[in-house]
């Protein structure tokens, strides 16, 4: 019987085939025989990387198509303007830290659109030049820890460029700014990374309708300048150092009708100028708005402050949290609005002792919203003295 | 007799433990939570991570040396010691005993340039794939970095 099993074993191993994966294509032959302004029709196989595309082209991928990298370097490297590559999936690029699924060598007028990069150290990675488009594509870095993981999109001493409706998932940040000026970034969906974006010394830049979900940060923004940060919706950004927004020694920047919601702190501003903050719903965080350093004409109005354990933990000089006309909504401001303009009568007083409680002993946090903390704050409302509260609204909004 | 010697050993132990920093140790960064008491960036270049252990042995953590120095102009507390890393194996250095490199084209962590080594000849190995940085000593960056403030361009 064994004798009978083991011939039968031998047999079948002896006549297993191993089974290779289709044989690859290289690609760079396909490149270097078209002429300036051709179109690549790519098939449904997987072509042999890296490639280096040296004149005008379009590479063009259909379902299926793969541009497989050596794990050792770039996969696509493009020294050309006016070059496309659309709906092809990039992988395998090498580990270090500069590598990418397509490097971008001070080149103008690059598109590349509706592409999947999985399984690379970055996803873009743009090196001077001006004027690209990075449209709908989907980015995973490898599976490592965020701090061994590339950027989907790392922007590099660059300009005028368009970042829109991308996928960013597991990489180390989404789009990282150094040294870029004048960058559009809107509708794109980042989970599940360091930061979403990341400005550094950068300038002029839009970030509009995105959604930032389930990282350390949404936006890390550390000094640059003139930057607009508006409707987007920054969720669940957990990290206990994490917040949904931190402007870092930050200049001239506008950030109204976002949301920010369920994060660590939702929005810190910290020795930065001419911040605008106007009309977010800020809601459920753990700490609502966190100050710190030395801040310059910072304004705080129409905005939501509801539902988060501490309002405001303001630190360093005072900020003014109205504009002179208008203040916020504060759900645990308890007042009246006599007059019937909209406008509570008493100033509402940023830092509470039950907010200071909370900071200091934060397992009382248990008691958030309870009968005994209501208590508490209406009291402390009751009898509140302002004389040495300098973050105060004077305009709160009742509802 | 005994005790003689016993006695002898252990003032030497003493002593020679009072000699050395042996209380302030450099301590492992944790990528999970780890960020820069100066920048709050979370520190993921672990190699290019610095750290200034208190006498009062608190432990704190930058991502660049550029952020310590920072910290050290406005520090209230008495510093034990200042630790930085081999920027190729990530070995923990005494500040002052390390080698230094200055290319403001160099990558770090917020743009300072400047990037420590365990001595000249890693140093070296580094200039080679990265171009050549003019050599510092820690008095010497502590200097340029103070001058420079924070923008990179």
């Amino acid at each position: 019987m064994w004798v009978f099993l083991f011939l039968v074993m031998a047999f079948c191993f002896s006549f297993q085939e191993p089974v290779f994966a289709e044989e690859a294509t290289p690609l760079q032959p396909l490149i270097d025989g078209a002429s300036a302004g051709d179109i690549i029709n790519l098939e449904n196989k997987t072509y042999n990387g890296p490639i280096r595309i040296d004149k005008p082209l379009t590479l063009q991928g259909e379902e299926g198509t793969v541009i497989e990298g050596d794990r050792k370097g770039d996969v696509i490297t493009v020294e050309a303007n006016d070059v496309t590559i659309r709906s092809v999936k990039i992988n395998q690029s090498g580990l270090g830290k500069q590598h990418a699924g397509i490097i971008l060598k001070k080149v103008e007028r690059v598109t590349i659109e509706s592409n999947t990069l999985e399984q690379v150290q970055n996803g873009i990675f743009v090196r001077g030049g001006r004027q690209h488009t990075i449209r709908d594509n989907t980015f995973s870095s490898y599976d490592e820890h965020f701090a061994k993981r590339g950027n989907a999109v790392h922007l590099l001493a660059t300009k005028n460029n368009v970042i829109e409706n991308n996928k960013m998932n597991h990489v180390q940040d989404g789009v990282y700014l150094d040294d870029a000026t004048d960058t559009i970034i809107q509708n794109n969906r980042v989970t599940d990374s360091r930061y979403a974006l990341h400005f550094m010394f950068s300038r002029e830049a839009i970030a509009q309708d995105n959604q930032f979900t389930n990282n350390m940060n949404g936006i890390m923004a550390m000094n640059s300048e003139d930057i607009r940060i508006v409707d987007n919706l920054f969720e669940r950004n957990l990290n206990y150092r994490g917040f949904g927004v931190l402007i870092y020694e930050m200049k001239n920047v506008d950030f109204e009708g976002n949301q920010l919601l369920y994060n660590h702190t939702g929005l810190e501003i910290q020795s930065s100028e001419n911040v605008i903050v106007k009309n977010n719903v800020v809601a459920g965080n753990y700490i609502g708005l966190a100050s710190k350093g030395l801040n310059k004409q910072v304004v705080f109005s129409g905005n939501d402050m509801a539902g988060n354990i501490i309002q405001a933990k303001l630190a360093g000089n005072p900020i003014a949290l109205d504009d002179g006309l208008l203040g916020n909504y504060w759900d645990d401001y308890r007042s009246y609005d006599l007059t019937g303009n909209g406008i509570g009568e008493v100033p509402y007083e940023a830092s509470s002792s039950t907010s200071d409680l909370l900071q200091s002993h934060p397992h009382l946090q248990f008691y958030f919203e309870s009968p005994a903390m209501t208590i508490w704050q209406s009291v402390e409302k009751m009898f509140s003295n302002l004389k040495d509260a300098v973050n105060i609204d004077r305009f709160p909004i009742v509802k | 007799m005994y005790r003689k010697w016993l006695v002898a050993i252990l003032a030497v132990s003493i002593l020679s433990g009072c000699g050395k920093n042996a209380a302030f140790e450099p301590v492992d960064i944790n990528t999970d939570i780890d960020v820069c008491d100066v920048c709050n960036m979370s520190i993921t270049a672990v190699n290019y991570a610095t750290e200034v252990i208190m006498k009062d042995g608190s432990v704190e953590k930058f991502d660049d040396i550029g952020c310590m120095v920072d910290f050290m102009g406005g520090a209230t507390k008495e510093t034990g010691a200042l630790f930085v890393r081999d920027a190729n194996t990530g070995e923990w250095i005494e500040a002052q005993k390390a080698s230094y490199l200055l290319n403001d084209d160099y990558w770090t962590p917020m743009m300072y340039g400047v990037i420590s080594f365990k001595d000249d000849a890693s140093a070296e190995l580094f200039s080679t794939d990265n171009g050549e940085g003019s050599k510092l000593t820690f008095d010497e960056v502590v200097e340029h970095l103070g001058e420079k403030g924070s923008s990179k361009h």
